[in-house]
């Protein structure tokens, strides 16, 4: 124990007593593990970030919607009411909801001189909660609305502050269509980077669908959001809806059907597949890092063969030499990872400021980063430390 | 103490062999104060050395203490160096970036001892060779004598039994070179085994005994006639 708090202090000291060369050596193992921490506290932030948009919207959700990227030839078929039907009556038991939704033309909407285009959904109560959003003003829409086509529409936050800034729009007029429409709710700012069928980034006005459906002159439904009693049957009347759609419009129809279980599984695939790569990229900046700690170190045991020789003349074993050159490694990996992980946090702390991403370090995250700063200091050092702990004493005296 | 027989050394280079030691027989009671002289190459050094454990014989034994060294292994050896034998340089061999007190400590590190007691104690052997006020100063800040005495200071630091000396005063002035030998002469009279290398013959009257050498022979082994005394 005494020797191991020897062997630090010496380290230090002789690390202290070449300060540049330290300092450069360790800035690549703090490059390695800075990258590395930030690169899979990013991976970690993405998934941790479609985890929490998952819960949000919650699990037990299966979406039918046709087939976007359908091969040429193919016929892209809307939902018909009839559609709906069949799948509430087949799956009646384990169904909650359904929403059905409809995309409207690009139209203007006005307030007084005001105006702007946003995105036209017509859709049915049920679908803030599906798409994990929250009213900052107002109410959404009702069957009430929907069973006499109200004019009626709902704004998200961004169109309110377009048109009416600070005024409270709940109550007022629009137009849109050529038609007048009361605002009835406002839609508050959702801190997220995705989402299921709506843009969060860009401008969203919702209306009853049967409204829009008149407007628009179409009777069909662009997709539906199921939700799901229990997430233990999502994937039977996920099958079940998909079997039906099979039947009506043949094998190959096109419609996708897929429940937010089966998404979350294949993005937690990519997630982790992802935050691998990165890992592996800041794995090899480690490497680099780890290189340069040998090379620093050969070199150290070169041009010190004479205090070997001493330290061995007046009674260091093997092992005292072995540990003080590895004691010495560690001491650099080991600065250079605290420097990389304040390196990462600052890396996350801009990405948090400047972008929609976030960085996910975890204490356990900064633990393992120590860990392979040891663990490098340890590989790379150990060589290094080898040859200077075999040297002959007599040789090494002599050595000029 | 030291009992050597038949010693042989041959070093290898490649194909090229050098044998600097031939059939040396020499045994070495404790308390005595041997000089070893003889021309340049003629193994005084090589001999040391195997005496301070710090190279192995090729044939023959040496027995330290009872002891047949060469059955010992590395570890068993830097033992021996540590807290057996004392060894003192001509070039003196100290830490370069260490202050005279680290110099003076690093023995006691191998041994394990503590940090408060070391300290204290290196301060102490630093005051009985006259440098107790120069102990944070590093080597290139001190003269070759004063040098010689942190070395000195170094090798008593675990009170060996045996202090090997190999041209102490070789590159020392002879003012510096005859407080170095006061101070050798006395640990002597302390009981401590001394044994010095050296090519002057003024030197090598501060012993009691001169073992010659020339072509890795023992020549000549007798006592000192007029033997110098130095009293402070
Ligand atoms: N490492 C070595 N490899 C090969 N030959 C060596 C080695 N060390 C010493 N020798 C040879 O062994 C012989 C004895 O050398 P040694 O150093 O013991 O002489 P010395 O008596 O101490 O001389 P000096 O008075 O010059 O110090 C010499 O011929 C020398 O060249
Ligand atoms: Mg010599």
């Amino acid at each position: 124990m005494n020797l191991l708090l020897e062997g630090a202090r010496m380290a230090w000291e002789n690390l202290w007593n070449n300060k540049l060369r330290s300092v450069l050596t360790l800035l690549g193992v703090a490059i390695g593990i800075g990258s590395t921490v930030s690169l899979l506290g990013m991976g970690f932030g993405f998934k941790e970030e479609i985890f929490r948009e998952f819960e949000s919207v919650g699990r037990n959700m299966i979406m039918v919607f046709p087939n976007i990227f359908m091969e040429t030839g193919e016929k892209l078929e809307p939902l018909t009411e009839a559609d709906r039907r069949s799948i509430a009556a087949v799956c009646r038991d384990g169904i909650e909801e359904i929403v059905p939704f409809i995309f409207g033309d690009q139209a203007m909407v006005r307030y007084l001189k005001e105006k702007t285009a946003p995105q036209v959904t017509g859709t049915a109560p049920g679908f803030l909660e599906i798409q994990g959003l929250k009213l900052e003003n107002g109410r959404f829409l009702t069957e009430a609305d929907l069973s006499t086509g109200r004019k009626v529409v709902v704004l998200d936050w961004r169109v309110k502050e377009k048109l009416f800034g600070r005024i409270n729009p709940v109550g007022k007029m629009v137009t849109l269509y050529g038609e007048k429409y009361q605002v009835i709710g406002v839609i508050e700012k959702k801190i997220s980077s995705i989402s299921f069928g709506t843009d969060t980034n860009g401008m969203n006005l919702y209306l009853p669908v049967t409204t829009l459906q008149r407007v628009m002159k179409f009777k069909d439904y662009y997709g539906l959001y199921i939700t799901v009693s229990s997430l233990a049957e999502t994937e039977t009347i996920s099958k079940m809806i998909n079997g039906l759609m099979a039947k009506k419009y043949g094998p190959k129809h096109g419609f996708q059907v897929f429940s937010t279980e089966e998404l979350l599984k294949a993005l937690q695939i990519v997630t982790g597949v992802i935050t691998a790569l990165l890992g592996m990229i800041g794995g090899i900046a480690l490497l680099v890092g780890g290189i340069g700690i040998m090379n620093i170190m050969l070199v150290t045991v070169m041009e010190r063969i004479n205090e070997i020789g001493i330290r061995k003349a007046i009674g260091a074993k093997n092992t005292n030499i072995l540990w003080q050159f590895i004691t010495e490694a560690v001491a650099l990996c080991l600065l250079g990872g605290a420097l990389g992980t304040g390196f990462g946090f600052a890396v996350g702390f801009f990405i948090k400021k400047h972008t929609p991403l976030r960085l996910v370090i975890t204490p356990g995250l900064v633990g393992t980063a120590f860990l392979f700063a040891t663990g490098v200091g340890l590989f790379f050092g150990a060589f290094p430390a080898w040859k200077a702990a075999k040297m002959d004493p007599i040789e090494a005296l002599r050595f000029e | 103490m030291i009992r050597v027989e038949k010693l042989d050394k041959i070093y290898k280079n490649g194909v090229l062999e050098v044998q600097a030691l031939f059939e040396i027989n020499l045994a070495i009671q404790a308390g005595e104060f041997v000089a070893i002289m003889g021309p340049s190459g003629s193994g005084k050094s090589t001999l040391m050395n195997i005496l301070g454990c710090l190279d192995r014989s090729t044939n023959g034994s040496y027995r330290l203490n009872g002891v047949e060294v060469g059955d010992l292994n590395d570890n068993e050896l830097a033992e021996i160096r540590n807290k057996e034998i004392g060894f003192i340089f001509q070039t003196f061999n100290l830490l370069p970036r260490s202050t005279a007190l680290q110099n003076v400590e690093l023995p006691m590190i191998y041994a394990g001892v503590r940090r408060g007691e070391r300290r204290e104690q290196a301060m102490e052997a630093l005051k009985l060779v006259g440098l107790g006020d120069r102990w944070h100063h590093r080597p290139n800040e001190l003269s070759g004598g004063q040098r010689q005495r942190v070395a000195i200071a170094r090798a008593l630091i675990n009170s060996p039994d045996i202090v090997l000396a190999d041209e102490p005063t070789g590159n020392l002035d002879s003012t510096s070179g005859r407080e170095i030998m006061m101070i050798l002469q006395n640990l002597n009279q302390q009981g401590i085994t001394v044994i010095l290398v050296t090519h002057d013959e003024e030197i090598a009257s501060y012993a009691q005994r001169i073992v010659r050498f020339r072509d890795g022979e023992i020549i000549s082994d007798e006592p000192v006639a007029e033997r110098t005394v130095e009293r402070e």
